[in-house]
C-alpha cells in the first residue's frame, strides 16, 4: 500500500510538503469566485459564519451538484461522487437513508464502545513497545487502530488490510489514480459490499451491517445500490479520516507541539480538549483538489453580503473558517487544552454533519492519551521534511512516520 | 430504544441544547409538529412543546432518539423529570 501510493507523488511535484498544521489558509473575507480543477467556477466561502450558513441553509444542497444540468466538479469521480449515496442526496430521502445507521452513531451509542476501543489501543501500544524503537507509528498504530474499530463495528473481522488500503486509496483519489483504476477498484469494493450484505441477510449478527439491513427493510424505500454504497462508504469513512487525523496530529505533537505531550498523558479530559483543537486546526488535506465542502444553490442566496445566483457551486472552506481570526485567537500551542471559542466545522454542520464524529473523537482521545501515558519520551526519529506523504487524495497523511523513545 | 413514557402519560416539553445542536434538521423532518429550525439554523421547539407541554407523539420520541448530537431532551411538563434520553 505505501509503495503503491508513494508512486502517486508524480504530477504533484517532489518538493517537500509542509505538515498539515503549517498549511496557510485562505484569508477570510466575503465569498469570492474561484475555479475547481475541472474549470467549473466556484464561490469560495471562508468566514466562520458564512461557512456555517453554506452547510445549514436548505437553499444549498448536495444533490444539485449531481443534477443533469450540473457542471463537472471532479476530474476523476471517486466514491464520494456516487450520485445516490448518503452524501449526495438531501431532504427526506437523505433522512430516511441516514436513519438506518444514525442510531449506532449517537454519542451514547458510541460511548458503549469506549472500554473496547481502549483495549485495542493498549494492545497496539503493547506490541509497539515489544517491537522496540525505532518504529513506524503509522503501520503500528494510526492505521491499525481505526481499521480494527470499524471492522469490529461492521463485523468485518476477516477483512484483508491490504485490500482495504487499496480500496480506500482509490475511494478518495483525486489525481493519484486513473478513472479506470478507480472504476475497477470501486467495482471490486462494491462486490465486497454486496457479499457482506448477502452474508448478513443469511446470518444476521449484532453488527452495524445487520442493523442497517433491518432498518432498511422496515423503511422499504432504500435501493440495493444505496445499501452497497452505504456499507462501503462506512468502511472507508470509518477509518480513513481517523487514521489521517491521528497521523497528522502526531506529526504536530511529536514535533512543533512536543511541549504538550506530558499534559496529554495526564488525564482523558485534557486529551479530549486537545482532540477538539487538533481537529479544528489541523486540516485533513490540502485544498488544491477541493477548496472546501461543496454545495450547489437551488435559488439565489445571499451569503456574507454577496448574492450568489441559483445553480452556483459553492465551497465551504472549513479549514479557513476553523482559523478565522474574528472567532479564534491564539495559536494551537497556546490553545491546545482550552475549550473551543466557537464550533469547528471539520465534521461539517447541517444535514450532512459527519455521522462518525463521535466515534472519531473517542478514538483520537484514547489514542493520544494512552500513547502519551505509555511512551512519555516518544519523539520523531526524522525531520518532518523527510516525511513520505500519501498524495493525490482528498486527504493527506504520512505514509510512514518513524518514531523512537 | 431509549426508555419512553407509557402511552397516555403526562404532557412533555422538549428542550434543545443550542450549544450542541448542529442544525442537522433531522428532528424538524421527523416531528414537524414539535420541532423546527429557527432563523439561525438551529432547532427550536414549536408552540406547546416549548412551554406548557403537549402530548408525546411517536414522531417526537423518534426525533429525540435520532438526533445525531443528542441535543434534544424530553421532560415531563408536570413533574419536570427527564424522560428521554435515559440518564
Amino acid at each position: 500500500m505505501s509503495a503503491e501510493n508513494s508512486a502517486t507523488g508524480a504530477g504533484t511535484g517532489t518538493a517537500p510538503l509542509v505538515p498539515l498544521h503549517c498549511l496557510r489558509h485562505l484569508e477570510p473575507g466575503p465569498p469570492r469566485l474561484g475555479a475547481l480543477p475541472t474549470g467549473t467556477p466556484v464561490w469560495l466561502v471562508s468566514r466562520h459564519a458564512d461557512v456555517r450558513q453554506v452547510l445549514t441553509d436548505p437553499r444549498l444542497g448536495r444533490a444539485p451538484l449531481y443534477a443533469p444540468d450540473a457542471p463537472p466538479v471532479s476530474l476523476t469521480p471517486n466514491l464520494l461522487d456516487a450520485p445516490q449515496s448518503l452524501l449526495n442526496i438531501d431532504g427526506t430521502e437523505h433522512q430516511r437513508l441516514r436513519r438506518t445507521v444514525q442510531r449506532a452513531f449517537t454519542p451514547r451509542a458510541i460511548a458503549r464502545w469506549r472500554p473496547w476501543v481502549a483495549s485495542v489501543v493498549e494492545a497496539l501500544i503493547d506490541e509497539l513497545i515489544d517491537q522496540g524503537p525505532p518504529a513506524d507509528i503509522v503501520a503500528a498504530y494510526t492505521r491499525p487502530l481505526p481499521v480494527a474499530v470499524i471492522s469490529r463495528l461492521m463485523g468485518l473481522d476477516g477483512l484483508d488490510g491490504k485490500r482495504l488500503a487499496h480500496w480506500s486509496d482509490h475511494a478518495l483519489s483525486t489525481i493519484a489514480h486513473s478513472a479506470e483504476a478507480i472504476g475497477n477498484a470501486m467495482a471490486e469494493f462494491a462486490a465486497f459490499g454486496a457479499s457482506v450484505i448477502a452474508e448478513r441477510r443469511d446470518r444476521p449478527g449484532d453488527d452495524l451491517v445487520s442493523s442497517l439491513l433491518t432498518a432498511a427493510a422496515e423503511d422499504g424505500s432504500i435501493t440495493e445500490q444505496q445499501l452497497i454504497t452505504l456499507v462501503i462508504g462506512l468502511v472507508v469513512a470509518g477509518h480513513e479520516t481517523t487514521m489521517t487525523t491521528l497521523g497528522n496530529a502526531l506529526v504536530y505533537l511529536l514535533g512543533d507541539g512536543r511541549d504538550a505531550w506530558q499534559r496529554l498523558a495526564s488525564d482523558e479530559a485534557s486529551a479530549a480538549a486537545a482532540t477538539e483543537q487538533l481537529l479544528r486546526a489541523v486540516p485533513l488535506g490540502d485544498a488544491d483538489h477541493l477548496p472546501g465542502l461543496l454545495r450547489r444553490t437551488v435559488e439565489d442566496v445571499e451569503i456574507g453580503g454577496v448574492v450568489i445566483p441559483a445553480g452556483s457551486v459553492v465551497a465551504a472552506d472549513t479549514g479557513a473558517a476553523n482559523v478565522d481570526p474574528e472567532v479564534f485567537t491564539g495559536d494551537l500551542l497556546t490553545e491546545l487544552f482550552s475549550p473551543l471559542a466557537a464550533p469547528m466545522y471539520t465534521f461539517g454542520a447541517g444535514p450532512h454533519h459527519c455521522l462518525g464524529a463521535w466515534l472519531a473523537r473517542m478514538e483520537l482521545e484514547l489514542a493520544l492519551h494512552r500513547l502519551a501515558r505509555r511512551l512519555p519520551s516518544l519523539r520523531l526519529a526524522r525531520p518532518t521534511e523527510q516525511i513520505d506523504w500519501r498524495r493525490g487524495l482528498l486527504t493527506r497523511s504520512p505514509n510512514a512516520l518513524q518514531v523512537a523513545w | 430504544m431509549t426508555a419512553g413514557p407509557q402511552a397516555g402519560a403526562d404532557a412533555v416539553v422538549v428542550r434543545v441544547d443550542r450549544d450542541r445542536c448542529i442544525g442537522s434538521g433531522m428532528c424538524a423532518l421527523s416531528a414537524p409538529g414539535s420541532l423546527a429550525l429557527g432563523a439561525d439554523g438551529l432547532a427550536e421547539p414549536v408552540a406547546g412543546h416549548g412551554a406548557d407541554g403537549e402530548e408525546l407523539t411517536p414522531e417526537l420520541t423518534e426525533a429525540v432518539d435520532f438526533c445525531p448530537v443528542e441535543a434534544l431532551t424530553l421532560y415531563s411538563a408536570r413533574g419536570g423529570h427527564r424522560i428521554a434520553p435515559a440518564e
